[in-house]
C-alpha cells in the first residue's frame, strides 16, 4: 500500500469553498490527472483520501496536506496534478508514506490574520486571554494609501487541535468585537506536526 | 475572484461568487462582440441550466465574441452590493455591464422574473426597455420567452425555441450593425428580421425555432467544473430533446417538440470527452422521457461495459420503472435512494383526462419490481387542481396509497403533491386554476384519509397561485412586479424569501384582477402568448382539449402515427 503525500498551496478564491467543496475539487482533479488511485467500493466510487483537518470557509492555507492511495507510485504526479488543479490551488512537493496517519500526527495550526483597522492593543490581548490563548505575535503599522491613513494589523496564533483551544473563527470574532474591520487576509501558515 | 475579500467573507456563500472555474477561459475583449449571460436565480441553479451552458459554449467558441457569467445574487450579496456602491459584476474579467454590448438573460422559470430587476438594477441600467439608450442590448430566452407578455417592458428582444443557432444569429446581426449604425432601433428592426426572434413594438409574431439534429447541434464538451456544489453537479449528456407521449398538463412536453434524439455514437463520445476534461464521477443522461430513448439497450450495455468499470456512476432522470431489466437497475445503482414515480392522478377517469398513460396495473408491476429489489423508498408524484377533478380523485390518491402501503409495508412511500397551474401553449391553457381556498381544502381532504406512515409533502398554494398569475399574464402584469420587486420580493421560487402578501397588495396598487388569469378561457378569446407561434395549431390543442374533457386518451403519436399537431411539418 502507498500513499501520496501532498503538500499543496490553497489560495485566493478557493479559500472561500468549504472542505466538502475541497474534498469534491480533489476528487476532481485527481480524474482528470489519471494517476491511478485507489477508488472506494459501491455505486459511488470514490478515491481514497485523508485531508489534514479542515480550515475554515474564508482561510487560505499555506502548506495543506492530502494523502491519496495509489495503485503504485508514481514520479510525474506533482506536474500532473499541477496541470489539471483549478486556480487557488497549487501542489508545492509531494513525497511517498507508508501509511496514512494525518489524523493522529497533526496536531494543530499557525494561524495568520491580517486586518485594516484602528485596533486597540490592549482590547485585543484582552479577548485573546479570555479565549485561554497565551501564544501569539501581533504587529502594526501605518498604511497610507491616496491620503487616507489606514492602520494595518496582522496577528499569528498558534492553535491546537484539542480541548481548551478555541476555533480561529473565534479570534475573528474577537478582533470584530473590537471595533471595524476591513478584513484583508485570513490564513493557515503552518500546520504542526506531532 | 473579483470582489472584495472582505465583502466575500461577509455573506453567506461565498463561493458562488468566486468564478474561476476549471475549463474557465479568459478571451480577450478587443473587436469582440461582448454579451454577458445572466441567469435570474442562484449561481447553484444558474450553472445546472444546460441551455446556459450550451449558450455559453458557442459564443466562447467563436473568435469574433465572448461571453461571461452573473447570476442573481442572494439578499446578502445585494445588500453589500448596494452598501458599498459596487455594481454586479461578471464571474470571469470582473467587469460591469458597461464594458459589454449584450446582457441576454436565460428565463426558465417565471418566478424568477423579480430577479431580472435585481440584475438589471445592480448592473445600473433602468428597468425598462423604453428609459434604456444605446447599449447594452437586453435580450432574453429560455422557456418564458414563449409566453412574454408579463416581461417585456424590460426586455428588448426575446429568443423563442432553441438557441443553438439563433445565438450565432443575433450575434451575426449585431456585428453587422456596429459596422454600419449606432442607431439602436435600426438593430432592433434588423434583428426583427431573424425567424425566431421578437422585437416588442416592431414584431407582430414570432416563430419557435427548434434544431433539427441534434447530432450535429454544437454541445459543450469542456463545461465549466464549479468550485462548489451546485444542483446538478455531474457531466450532463442530453441523450433526447422533446417527447410526444402528449401529457396534456406538460408544457415541456409540447414546447420541446418535435422530438429529436442523440445518436448513442453521439452520446458516447461527448460522454468521454466531459469525463475527460472535468474530473466528474458521475454523468447524467438527461432527457424528458428518457425510457423512451430507442437504443435504450445501448445505451445500458455502454453504462455496464465502459462507465461504470471506471468508476463513473450514472443517473437517469424521468425514466420509468416498468421498462428495463434488473441487469441495468443494478449497473446504475441510482434507483436505490432516488426512485420516483408519477402517476399524478388518483383514479383512471382523470389520468385518461390528462392523458398521463399510466394504469394501476402499471403502478402495482412497478410497486412488485420495487418491492423484488428490495429498494427501501420511492417517490410518488400527485398534482390536484386538475380540469374537471372531483372529490372522488382526490380520495382516489388517498385510496391508491394506503393500499399500495397495505400491501407494501416495508417500502417508505413519499408523497408530493403539487397544484396544477395551466400552462401556456398547452391543451389546457383554456382551463381555470383553482383558488388558494380550493386547494387548501383539497389538501385537508387528501390528508384526512391518509394512512398516517405515508410521507407526505405540498407545494405552498399561494407559490402556484403566483405562478399562475405570471405565466398566463399580461402585459399589465409587469407593472406589479416592479411594484412588488421596490417592495422587497427577491428569490419567489425560494420558499423562505417567498411573500404572497406583498404580492397581492402589489397586484392590488396597479388595479390588477388576478381571477381574470386564472379563470376559464373560450376558444375566442384572446390570449396574451396568441403572436408566438410554437408550431403546434391552436385548434390542434383546442382538440385535445375537448377530448380531454371527454376522457378520451392519445398513444405516442411516434408508436401509433401523427395526429397533426403541425410542429414537424412546420
Amino acid at each position: 500500500m502507498v500513499f501520496a503525500r501532498v503538500e499543496y498551496r490553497k489560495f485566493g478564491p478557493l479559500a472561500f469553498i468549504s472542505h466538502l467543496d475541497l474534498i469534491r475539487c480533489w476528487e476532481r482533479i485527481v480524474r482528470r490527472a489519471d494517476i491511478g488511485v485507489s477508488f472506494t467500493e459501491g455505486f459511488h466510487p470514490r478515491p481514497k483520501f485523508s485531508f489534514s483537518p479542515p480550515l475554515p470557509v474564508g482561510f487560505e492555507g499555506e502548506r495543506e496536506l492530502l494523502d491519496i492511495r495509489l495503485e503504485k507510485p508514481r514520479l510525474d504526479l506533482k506536474d500532473r496534478i499541477n496541470r489539471v488543479a483549478p486556480y487557488g490551488i497549487y501542489v508545492n512537493n509531494i513525497f511517498f508514506v507508508q501509511n496514512s496517519d494525518l489524523g493522529e500526527s497533526i496536531i494543530g495550526g499557525l494561524y495568520n490574520f491580517q486586518w485594516l483597522g484602528d485596533t486597540d492593543r490592549t482590547k485585543l490581548e484582552e479577548g485573546l486571554k479570555n479565549l485561554g490563548l497565551k501564544d501569539w505575535l501581533y504587529s502594526s503599522e501605518q498604511l497610507t494609501q491616496v491620503g487616507i491613513f489606514h492602520l494595518k494589523n496582522s496577528l499569528s496564533v498558534l492553535l491546537l487541535f484539542e480541548k481548551g483551544y478555541p476555533s480561529p473563527k473565534k479570534v475573528v470574532e474577537i478582533i470584530e468585537s473590537i471595533g471595524e474591520v476591513i478584513w484583508l487576509k485570513l490564513s493557515r501558515i503552518q500546520l504542526l506536526e506531532r | 475572484m473579483n470582489y472584495p475579500f472582505d465583502l466575500l467573507y461577509r455573506v453567506k456563500k461565498p463561493a458562488s461568487y468566486i468564478g474561476d472555474e476549471y475549463n474557465l477561459v479568459k478571451k480577450d475583449p478587443e473587436g469582440k462582440v461582448k454579451v454577458v449571460l445572466a441567469f435570474p436565480d442562484t449561481y447553484e441553479v444558474g450553472m445546472s441550466n444546460l441551455g446556459f451552458s450550451i449558450i455559453y459554449h458557442i459564443i466562447n467558441s467563436r473568435e469574433d465574441a465572448l461571453a461571461e457569467r452573473i447570476f442573481a445574487p442572494w439578499v446578502d450579496m445585494e445588500e453589500l452590493l448596494r452598501r458599498r456602491k459596487i455594481p454586479l459584476l461578471t464571474l470571469e474579467s470582473g467587469k460591469s455591464i458597461n464594458e459589454f454590448d449584450i446582457l441576454a438573460f436565460s428565463i426558465s422559470y417565471e418566478l424568477n422574473y423579480s430577479n431580472i430587476l435585481t440584475i438589471l438594477d445592480l448592473c445600473g441600467l433602468p428597468l425598462l426597455s423604453s428609459e434604456r439608450d444605446g447599449l447594452p442590448l437586453v435580450i432574453a430566452g429560455g422557456q418564458c420567452a414563449s409566453r412574454p407578455a408579463p416581461i417585456i417592458p424590460f426586455i428588448d428582444c426575446f429568443a423563442v425555441g432553441d438557441g443553438e443557432e439563433l445565438i450565432n444569429e443575433i450575434i451575426d446581426t449585431f456585428k453587422e450593425w456596429r459596422l454600419n449604425s449606432k442607431d439602436k432601433n435600426e438593430l432592433l428592426i434588423a434583428l426583427s428580421k431573424i425567424s425566431g426572434i421578437y422585437v416588442p413594438g416592431i414584431s407582430k409574431t414570432v416563430k419557435k425555432r427548434f434544431i433539427r439534429d441534434l447530432d450535429k447541434a454544437p454541445y459543450p464538451t469542456k463545461p465549466l467544473v464549479p468550485n462548489t456544489e451546485i444542483i446538478h453537479d455531474r457531466a450532463v449528456v442530453e441523450i433526447m430533446r422533446g417527447c410526444t407521449r402528449g401529457c396534456r398538463f406538460c408544457e415541456a412536453g409540447f414546447l420541446y417538440r418535435p422530438v429529436r434524439e442523440r445518436s448513442l455514437d453521439n452520446i458516447k463520445r461527448l460522454s468521454s470527452e466531459i469525463l475527460r476534461s472535468t474530473g466528474y464521477g458521475e454523468v447524467g443522461f438527461l432527457s424528458l422521457s428518457a425510457s423512451d430513448y430507442s437504443n435504450l439497450e445501448g445505451l445500458a450495455r455502454y453504462i455496464k461495459e465502459e462507465l461504470i468499470p471506471s468508476y463513473v456512476s450514472v443517473s437517469i432522470p424521468s425514466l420509468r420503472i416498468d421498462t428495463l431489466s434488473r441487469e441495468f437497475y443494478e449497473a446504475i445503482g441510482e434507483v436505490k435512494r432516488g426512485l420516483t414515480f408519477a402517476p399524478e392522478a388518483g383514479t383512471q377517469r382523470l389520468r385518461d383526462v390528462i392523458n398521463k398513460n399510466i394504469t394501476e396495473e402499471d403502478i402495482f408491476k412497478t410497486m412488485e419490481i420495487v418491492s423484488k429489489e428490495g429498494w427501501e423508498a420511492i417517490k410518488l408524484y400527485f398534482m390536484i387542481g386538475l380540469p374537471t377533478e372531483q372529490d372522488e380523485d382526490i380520495l382516489g390518491i388517498a385510496n391508491l396509497l394506503n393500499d399500495i402501503k397495505s400491501r407494501y409495508k416495508k417500502i417508505d412511500l413519499n408523497v408530493s403533491v403539487s397544484l396544477f397551474v395551466p400552462k401556456p401553449h398547452t391543451p389546457f391553457q383554456w382551463t381555470r386554476q383553482i383558488t388558494q381556498e380550493e386547494a387548501e381544502e383539497k389538501i385537508r381532504l387528501l390528508k384526512s384519509k391518509l394512512n398516517r406512515k405515508i410521507n407526505i409533502s405540498w407545494h405552498d398554494p399561494k407559490v402556484s397561485l403566483l405562478e399562475g398569475i405570471l405565466t398566463r399574464g399580461d402585459i399589465d402584469v409587469s407593472r406589479a412586479i416592479i411594484t412588488a420587486w421596490r417592495k422587497g420580493v427577491r428569490f419567489d421560487a425560494w420558499t423562505d424569501k417567498f411573500s404572497w402578501d406583498i404580492w397581492k397588495e402589489s397586484f392590488r396598487e396597479n388595479n390588477i384582477d388576478i381571477s381574470s388569469y386564472l379563470k376559464e378561457k373560450n376558444l375566442s378569446d384572446p390570449l396574451p402568448w396568441d403572436f408566438v407561434d410554437t408550431g403546434i395549431s391552436k385548434e390542434f390543442l383546442w382538440n385535445e382539449y375537448q377530448l380531454s374533457l371527454s376522457g378520451f386518451k392519445r398513444e405516442d403519436c411516434r408508436k401509433v402515427g401523427c395526429y397533426n399537431c403541425g410542429v414537424c411539418s412546420g
